[in-house]
């Protein structure tokens, strides 16, 4: 139920919540796969080079991606807290784009794009 | 091409194997098949016999059938040999009435669980002058009857008349014959003398492997004071045997390789392996001789081993050249037809419009085909370098490096490109919906409210991404060029399912300025990056967002239910303390909530888009989503269903049982069949045959298990019937509707369809 709201609200947010169910679960699994990527850049540049190393050769066991990610939050605690802070990010950022006043200046970016 | 070596004959130390050691007869007339040209015609006769009277006496209910598939393969065999067919017939014994017409080419279906397995092959005998299609299943061990295999065996007859799908089916195989067979000819090499090569590769291998097994045993035996003496005699005349089949062996790979080289076409004979320098084997396919690991490598192996080159590295810059050459030339040729098709396809193609221009892509492997033999009617006198240009493809894409430096950051930039191009595409998707509103306001057409409020929001959406793509755009030079890349590819169409994609990759790159832009990234982190990217994407479309999105919801903060639901801050109180600095732009900026986090999502009707169907609501259970999958080159829909690909195979397909895994598999496939407008849902692109899937489509692996799941419930195929959805399959939606729920087409892959 709790996560339910939660989605719903971030859809709300989006602006998504009028897509269809199936195009909201794709839109949301964007955002997770996003946030998850974001995650990982900011987890490896913080990694010292004997950690790098470490990871670098359990890649070479090809693990499934499920049991990476598990690796990683079990291995290097600060991932956790990273995507944590990428969630909250993403959610903030998200909010700001979408409920306050940004930038206007689309009406010549737009001729460009069309 | 290497002159023919004599058939290999049958060593001392070989004993025939017995049908018991076959899982099936289609395995044992695999074998036959394999190993019958090596045979002299008496050593032919010998195994014929054997087999037949082992058929005949042992395998009661399946005789006539199965002996006749074995009978079959020996008289083929017997007429490459040029053995004269009037012998070969008159040494047929007399137990087989039923003679096949031809070698069974049906479709073969194997369903694997556990020790189960599970065969069916479809066949066409003739009975009389009456030819009968029929089916010879051999069910999994699991069913088998107390006195084995023999006696399970079941024969059933198909009397339906030739299926569309089947003839369909048969076409692609014949065009598929005949490409490989010109492809063969072209290089001066029968089909016949490809597969004597690589049957000698692989006696040699089965022949080391066997060997090598029964020494391992025999020095195990060694330790046994009774048999220690029998097994030290046994073995010094193994070891010589081995000996000299590797040798062979050594000798046909060093044949081969020559081949290899010489023919840009020719892929390294599979079962090369590997070796690191201290002589530790890496095996690089199945069925290699070399793959226990417990059976060190010999000297001479491994000198093999390390002599021969596997992959891409065994590819002479030449190779590599030119199949770039083709690649480019064929992707260009097939993206800018496939872009036609999308963009008809947004339009609302018809199926029958769109099945020409699928057989127009088709044309163009017919044009590889023929730069192929062009190369080849040059006899070299034409570089691939020059053949590409005269075929108009640009001298950058052949000079291209090939290292794995140079392919890993196309890789990851062809992602980033189209992971923006997908952002963008939606983007002018919702122009395209906005047009048709401003047209109708431009007519004069009073608009509705759903039409006014999807104005406003298209509007929102549109000023927003554009603002912050080109806010990107200007800050960021390298993906500067990416987004140009992605705008180029704009007049692409495809469905409106992620707008904002585009705006999540911006808010990437915003939070990855300064130290994290792709460039400052210190080259060693980027390629491990890249490879964990490599991971985490390779399964990408098997829900790991949704895994991603646990993650998320399971790391937040409390989150005060009430205080969700009825506004103040929608996601998370805590959000403005724990800002991380220079990745949180505008962390001054309060957060303003939505005046309508209270509303409920608006139905589908309200919006004026029609509803989905009742199968979509199953996405709402507790059940982790699986996701998309993109269809990869050899996936077909039957793989799929079953799990044998990267997908992970629609749940509920393993959560029934084996014994009705057949059948639920078959009736969704039908209900897709005559239900187009559900399988459009999950992303199959030919109406009336989900068996035609190409490679890049995108199929929900949901929707297709919340449809099976019904199917499952109503025919009892699950015991659990809460498992079921409490929803009929009937689409709800208004008369002359179309559910909403069109497949993505975000990622566009410059590849060649899937034959």
């Amino acid at each position: 139920m709790l996560q339910k709201l939660v989605q719903q609200n971030i859809a709300e947010l989006l602006g998504v919540s009028s897509l269809s169910l199936y195009e909201q679960e794709v839109f949301l699994t964007n955002v997770g796969e996003l946030i998850l990527e974001s995650a990982v850049i900011r987890l490896v540049i913080d990694l010292t080079d004997e950690e790098e190393t470490a990871l670098s050769h359990y890649l070479e066991t090809e693990p499934q991606s499920e049991v990476l990610v598990e690796h990683l939050i079990e291995h290097h605690s600060a991932f956790k807290t990273i995507l944590k802070q990428e969630a909250q990010i993403f959610t903030k950022e998200a909010k700001r784009v979408f409920t306050n006043t940004a930038q206007k200046k689309t009406s010549s970016y737009a001729t460009q794009l069309a | 091409m290497p002159a023919e070596k004599p058939p290999t004959v049958i060593p001392k130390a070989f004993t025939l194997p017995t049908t018991g050691d076959f899982a099936s007869v289609t395995s044992l007339a695999n074998w036959v098949r394999i190993n019958i040209e090596f045979f002299t015609p008496q050593q032919r006769d010998k195994v014929k016999d054997f087999y037949v009277t082992h058929l005949s006496s042992n395998i009661k209910t399946i005789s006539q059938e199965a002996t006749a598939i074995i009978l079959n393969i020996f008289n083929e065999a017997e007429t490459k040999k040029d053995v004269s067919s009037e012998a070969a017939v008159g040494s047929l014994p007399p137990i087989a009435p039923i003679v096949p017409e031809k070698r069974p080419t049906g479709r073969s279906r194997v369903i694997q669980g556990g020790q189960a397995t599970r065969v069916t092959v479809d066949v066409t005998v003739t009975h009389g002058e009456q030819p009968i299609d029929a089916s010879v299943t051999i069910p999994g061990q699991d069913e088998k009857s107390p006195t084995g295999i023999e006696s399970a065996v079941s024969v059933s007859e198909v009397k339906k008349p030739e299926s569309q799908e089947t003839r369909e089916l048969k076409d692609e195989m014949q065009w598929m014959i005949d490409s490989t067979r010109r492809s063969y000819q072209s290089r001066g090499i029968s089909a016949q003398e490809e597969r004597k090569s690589n049957t000698k590769f692989r006696t040699l291998r089965t022949n080391i492997t066997n060997i090598k097994r029964r020494l391992k045993t025999l020095e195990n035996l060694t330790s046994n004071d009774t048999k220690k003496q029998q097994a030290e005699a046994e073995i010094p005349p193994l070891k010589k045997e081995l000996d000299t089949y590797i040798a062979e062996y050594v000798a046909l790979l060093a044949e081969d390789k020559k081949v290899t080289e010489n023919n840009p076409f020719v892929e390294p004979n599979q079962g090369y392996l590997n070796a690191t320098q201290d002589g530790r084997k890496v095996p690089t396919g199945e069925g290699l001789p070399f793959t226990d690991d417990s059976i060190p490598l010999t000297t001479l192996e491994t000198t093999a081993a390390l002599e021969v080159p596997s992959t891409e590295a065994s590819k002479t810059h030449e190779q590599l050249a030119f199949i770039a050459a083709k690649d480019a030339f064929t992707s260009a040729k097939y993206t800018e037809l496939r872009k036609q098709i999308d963009t008809f396809s947004f339009k609302g193609m018809s199926a029958s419009v769109r099945r020409e221009m699928e057989a127009r892509l088709e044309g163009l492997k017919e044009d590889a085909a023929r730069i192929e033999d062009r190369y080849y009617a040059t006899k070299g006198k034409l570089s691939p370098l020059e053949l590409a240009e005269a075929e108009g493809v640009k001298k950058s894409e052949v000079t291209k490096p090939h290292t794995t430096e140079a392919l890993l950051e196309k890789t990851t930039k062809q992602t980033e490109i189209d992971t923006a191009f997908s952002g963008l595409i939606s983007v002018a998707v919702l122009k395209q919906e906005l047009k048709k509103i401003h047209e109708k306001e431009n007519k004069k057409i009073p608009l509705s409210s759903v039409e006014k409020e999807t104005k406003v929001r298209l509007e929102k959406l549109i000023t927003e991404a554009e603002n912050i793509y080109f806010a990107v755009r200007q800050t960021d030079a390298a993906y500067a060029r990416i987004l140009e890349e992605a705008l180029k590819k704009m007049k692409f169409g495809g469905p409106a399912t992620n707008i904002l994609s585009g705006w999540m990759l911006a808010n990437v790159l915003k939070k990855t300025e300064g130290i994290k832009t792709p460039e400052a990234i210190p080259e060693k982190k980027k390629r491990l990056i890249a490879g964990i990217f490599n991971v985490l994407r390779s399964k990408k479309t098997v829900g790991l967002g949704a895994m991603a999105m646990t993650a998320w919801f399971a790391s937040a903060e409390p989150l005060n239910e009430a205080e969700a639901f009825f506004g103040g801050n929608a996601f998370n109180p805590t959000i403005t303390s724990t800002e991380t600095g220079s990745a949180a732009p505008d962390a001054g900026v309060g957060i303003v909530p939505s005046p309508d986090t209270k509303v409920s999502p608006p139905s589908p009707e309200k919006l004026g888009v029609a509803p989905a169907p009742d199968v979509l609501s199953n996405l709402n259970s507790s059940r982790p989503l699986q996701g998309i999958y993109t269809v990869q080159e050899g996936d077909n829909q039957w793989d799929i269903s079953e799990g044998q690909t990267s997908a992970m195979l629609p749940r509920i397909f393993s959560e029934v049982p084996q014994r009705n895994l057949q059948a639920l598999v078959d009736r969704t496939r039908d209900y897709l069949n005559a239900h187009p407008e559900v399988a459009r849902s999950i992303g199959f692109t030919v109406d009336g045959n989900v068996g035609k899937i190409y490679q890049g489509d995108t199929l929900n692996l949901d929707i297709w298990d919340s449809v099976a799941r019904v199917i499952a419930a109503q025919n009892g195929y699950i015991g659990d019937s809460t498992q079921a959805p409490k929803t009929s399959l009937r689409p709800q939606g208004r008369p002359n509707e179309t559910p909403n729920t069109a497949p993505q087409r975000g990622v566009i892959s410059d590849t060649i369809r899937t034959a």
